[in-house]
């Protein structure tokens, strides 16, 4: 990176700013049920366009993004009254690919939301910590678009009982109906916090890179 | 960019550290137009409720300081600089916690204030400064009770007697959670922009 004239320098700051504003787009589109929105968030001339989400499997191409966004958060928030998404964005590591065509960026995010409750459907506020790691592309009209979209889900609590507790079998079911079939298996064991797992690196580091066939 | 991102956390560390008149200073001191909206408390206008709200309100909130606490994070920034680079509009969600005396139990008690932050900025002088400053405000519930069951708080945030009264309502409807409520892109997303016309 070392090579970069002052002019790429530049570019790339644009860059990064550009994909900071789009993913903060989506996390507020996702806070204001707007899920069209953030479906269009992603670069949907593109059929190898995907979204992996720990514990629920793949997502591919428009239509099973659009699946899991738009249908399944539809069906989710039901008359939208009370319904909550709140997934702050954290941490950020971005890297733009040399050639300024792709780029690689993970956030931490603490959130919260009200969810239904098994056995009766009651409104429950859970804590709900998770990772995004995404891959961005540049579309046809050289605008940032979401490509690659991993979610990692690092714990899902009820508002009373932490992390550990909830593993231990307390704390309330979430109303889990509804659900998209996946267009395949997690391509990763993660599906957030076990009293026996060992944390491990998901999503992976962003590093510098060339062109997206190297990363 | 950066200029922005650094005045907006001088309001969070400023704010945390009591330093209320500093944060006076944050804002535009010449440029017309300044004003603070909170989407629950209404409009405070000009340098004087800059004032009312940031200095006056916050020092009686604050009491003997001892115990008080706001610490209000900034996450998920948006920044949109308008193309004639004379402003700028900011927003970031914040996931924050306070402790206040309870107006019901009278003690200290800790409280979840989660929101948002919408700001128009104005170069005055060669130098970033707040012009139009919105909260809104998403979550307000106790430690011990849910944004759900917050019905049997023990003492509201936003039901405090000490709060001043407002120049004007606020421009955006009430965003506090509660079970009826509907959420909706409020604060809207800042879209690139040409040069500031009023919205």
């Amino acid at each position: 990176m070392g090579n970069l004239t002052t002019e790429q320098k530049v570019e790339r700051l644009w860059d990064v700013h550009q994909i900071k504003n789009l993913m903060g787009r989506y996390a507020l589109y996702h806070n204001a049920n707007e899920h069209m929105k953030t479906v269009e968030l992603f670069d949907l001339d593109r059929e190898d366009c995907w979204l992996e989400c720990g514990g629920m499997g793949v997502y591919k191409g428009p239509e099973g993004i659009k699946k899991f966004f738009y249908d399944w958060h539809l069906s989710l928030a039901g008359d939208a009254k009370g319904a909550l998404n709140m997934h702050t964005l954290t941490s950020e590591i971005i890297e733009v690919a040399e050639d300024g065509q792709t780029a690689y960026a993970v956030w931490l995010s603490p959130g919260i939301e009200t969810r239904r409750s098994e056995p009766n459907g009651d409104m429950v506020a859970m804590w709900i910590w998770g990772k995004y790691g995404v891959e961005f592309v540049k579309d046809k009209n050289g605008d940032w678009k979401f490509w690659h979209f991993t979610i990692t889900q690092d714990f899902l609590t009820d508002y009373d009982h932490s992390w550990v507790e909830t593993e231990s079998g307390k704390g309330v079911t979430v109303r889990n109906d509804g659900i998209p079939a996946n267009d395949g298996p997690n391509t990763f064991d993660d599906d957030g916090y076990r009293l026996d797992k060992i944390w491990g690196m998901n999503p992976r580091m962003p590093m510098p890179y060339k062109t997206y066939s190297e990363m | 960019m950066q200029e922005i991102r650094n005045l907006m956390a001088k309001y969070e560390y400023y704010h945390t550290a009591k330093m209320h008149k500093e944060t006076k200073e944050l804002f535009a001191q010449h440029t017309p137009g300044v004003y603070i909206d909170n989407s629950s408390l209404g409009r405070y206008e000009g340098l004087e409720g800059v004032e009312r709200f940031f200095v006056k309100f916050h020092e009686l909130l604050d009491g003997d300081k001892k115990g008080s606490l706001c610490i209000h994070e900034l996450t998920t920034e948006m920044i949109e600089i308008a193309r004639d680079g004379q402003t700028a509009k900011g927003l970031w969600s914040s996931p924050g916690l306070e402790t206040r005396v309870s107006n019901v139990t009278g003690k200290l008690e800790a409280y979840w204030v989660w929101g948002k932050y919408y700001v128009d900025f104005v170069k005055e002088d060669d130098e970033w400064k707040f012009w139009h400053f919105y909260i809104t405000d998403h979550i307000q519930c106790d430690y011990h009770t849910s944004w759900i069951e917050k019905d049997e708080v023990k003492g509201e945030v936003l039901e405090n007697p000490l709060i001043p009264k407002a120049d004007g309502p606020s421009r955006f409807p009430n965003t506090v959670y509660s079970r009826e409520h509907i959420e909706e892109l409020v604060p809207p997303v800042p879209e690139p922009y040409e040069t500031f016309t009023e919205e």
